[in-house]
């Protein structure tokens, strides 16, 4: 008999370890990591630095494999690096001798797929038509991020990993950069993992914060939050509401009390 | 409604500060009467008037300093009559084709092996210890047995500037290849690129700023090897000339050939460094 397993999670760590070798000595990065995530949610994993989340992203990415446990994602295990996996990274890391539109046609094209039309409206969605054909070191650093998500979008991959995305650029852009995300995973519905040290972003973003604790790195809580849902362009009035300062509060708490 | 329409502004503002700046990068290496540019040509009017007054009211010898006129004179004489029956252009000509293929030659497996061994440990564990061990050797050490291998002509001379280099080349596009920053390399992998296409498509356009260093360093090193080259041994070229000329004592040839050199070398790589903006504008910019 066939068993017809129904399996509604994206992606799921079972019990993933990480340990890695420096001067001699095991350090261990990553204990007992179990985590699934579903279609459609906005995953912020948050920790201070050093904890290990930018490590459980390259392990979901297939940048690295761990050392014990199992990455899966829709039921099989993750063994190399996939374009449905896509990564932004915390610096843009584009290709400075192409133009911003080759920039966000390369996954097409190393895929020998030829969508102009894609490619034009994810540019379009970023806001960045007009700069099509300049090269990414004449732009900002906001406009760099804008290219690196779009770039990621034409792919149209099963999840989208981010890793502290937005750390780098100011105040301002940073909320424009987070309206903008929001916007688009509205629109596309992807299930996105977002790494951030910002409780303020995660809170404004997910629809589920991991909190990790300090090495070596652990969940050491899950909180589900909707305030992202609330949230438009226009308003984001939520922030100053009685219950997200709570969570807050919440949060910050079992960050400091770790140490 | 207003709070919409400052984000707006806000949104707008960068993308529409772009095409300012620019304007004012190309501007800025439009700029070719500087300051600095004035003290340059300031200096070396300077050194020419002291020379000229140094020859004109007879300082030192002629022997040991010749005349701004007569090493003049003597540049006219050689580019027209030759000097020994050769014309000064026959003179370049040959340093040039010595030089050149050599240096090509260099280029293209330098950078062809550089990136390999760059690319794969394999590789790079043939290769590397060589180029290591006989870079460090001065050029006209193995220059001697080049000569027993090949013979006191061109051949030996195309060889040893092929040597001199090859390394420099090989060094530096394997430095390229290594310095590749990791985030190009999983971006590529992860936006659905294979291994071969990562290296064509990202890292050997990631190397090409090595690749120019290594381009620029190798000419100077055959360069030099290659005047130092034509002084052991050979019967028409820029070295010979000089050295030839040293020989009878004729200082005023032995100015100019230094200073046709000299000209040579700063046209060569300024042809290297303009080719270099042309083909990788980001250098330094990202």
């Amino acid at each position: 008999m066939v068993q017809v397993e129904v399996n509604e999670n994206v992606l799921e760590l079972k019990n993933i370890q990480l340990a890695y070798e420096t001067q001699g000595e095991d350090v261990l990065a990553l204990q007992n990591i179990d985590l699934n995530i579903k279609e459609g949610e906005f995953v912020c994993i948050l920790g201070p630095s050093g904890c290990g989340k930018s490590t459980l992203l390259k392990i979901l990415a297939g940048f690295i494999t761990p050392t014990e446990g199992s990455a899966k994602i829709d039921g099989s295990e993750i063994n190399s690096i996939d374009w449905n996996r896509g990564v932004v990274f915390q610096q843009a890391a584009l290709y400075p001798w192409l133009t911003v539109e080759q920039n966000v046609n390369f996954g097409l094209k190393m895929r020998k797929k030829k969508d102009a039309t894609t490619v034009r409206y994810f540019l379009d969605k970023v806001g960045l038509s007009q700069f099509s054909h300049n090269k990414p070191y004449e732009l900002s650093g906001g406009m760099k991020q804008r290219v690196a998500i779009a770039r990621v979008l034409v792919n149209n991959p099963r999840v989208l990993l981010m890793d502290e995305p937005f750390s780098a650029l100011d105040a301002l852009t940073r909320e424009q950069m987070q309206n903008l995300l929001r916007d688009i995973w509205r629109e596309t519905k992807k299930t996105i993992i977002f790494i951030t040290h910002d409780v303020d972003e995660a809170l404004l973003l997910a629809t589920r914060i991991i909190v990790m604790s300090r090495r070596p790195g652990r969940i050491a809580k899950e909180i589900d939050v909707a305030f992202t849902n609330h949230i438009t362009t226009e308003d984001n009035s939520v922030r100053f509401t009685k219950e997200f300062q709570e969570v807050r509060e919440r949060i910050l708490q079992i960050i400091n009390n770790q140490s | 409604m207003v709070q919409q329409n400052e984000l707006q502004t806000a949104k707008e503002q960068p993308l529409n500060k772009l095409p300012v700046n620019l304007k004012r990068n190309k501007k800025k290496s439009l700029k070719f009467w500087k300051i600095e540019t004035l003290i340059t040509i300031t200096t070396f009017l300077l050194i020419g008037i002291i020379w000229f007054l140094v020859t004109e009211f007879k300082m030192v010898s002629p022997l040991i300093v010749p005349s701004p006129a007569i090493v003049l004179h003597s540049f006219q004489e050689v580019l027209s009559t030759g000097y020994k029956g050769i014309p000064l252009l026959v003179h370049v000509f040959d340093s040039m084709k010595r030089l050149l293929s050599g240096y090509v030659l260099a280029a293209i497996l330098g950078v062809l092996l550089g990136l390999a061994s760059g690319y794969s440990s394999k590789i790079r564990a043939v290769f590397d210890p060589i180029v290591e061990f006989y870079q460090s050797l001065p050029p006209l050490a193995y220059y001697t047995v080049l000569i027993i291998w090949f013979g006191i002509g061109d051949v030996s001379k195309v060889v040893l500037l092929f040597l001199a280099a090859f390394a420099p080349m090989f060094i530096s596009s394997m430095a390229g290849v290594k310095n590749v920053k990791t985030e190009y390399i999983q971006g590529a992998l992860n936006l659905g690129a294979n291994q071969w296409k990562t290296f064509y498509y990202v890292i050997l356009p990631a190397s090409l700023p090595f690749i120019f260093t290594g381009l620029r360093t190798s000419m100077v090193a055959s360069y030099s090897t290659l005047v130092a080259a034509e002084m052991v041994a050979g019967a028409s070229g820029l070295g010979w000339m000089v050295i030839d000329a040293s020989r009878f004592l004729r200082s005023d040839i032995i100015f100019m050939g230094l200073i046709v050199m000299g000209i040579i070398s700063i046209i060569l790589d300024r042809t290297l460094r303009f080719a270099e903006v042309k083909i990788v504008p980001w250098k330094g910019k990202d």
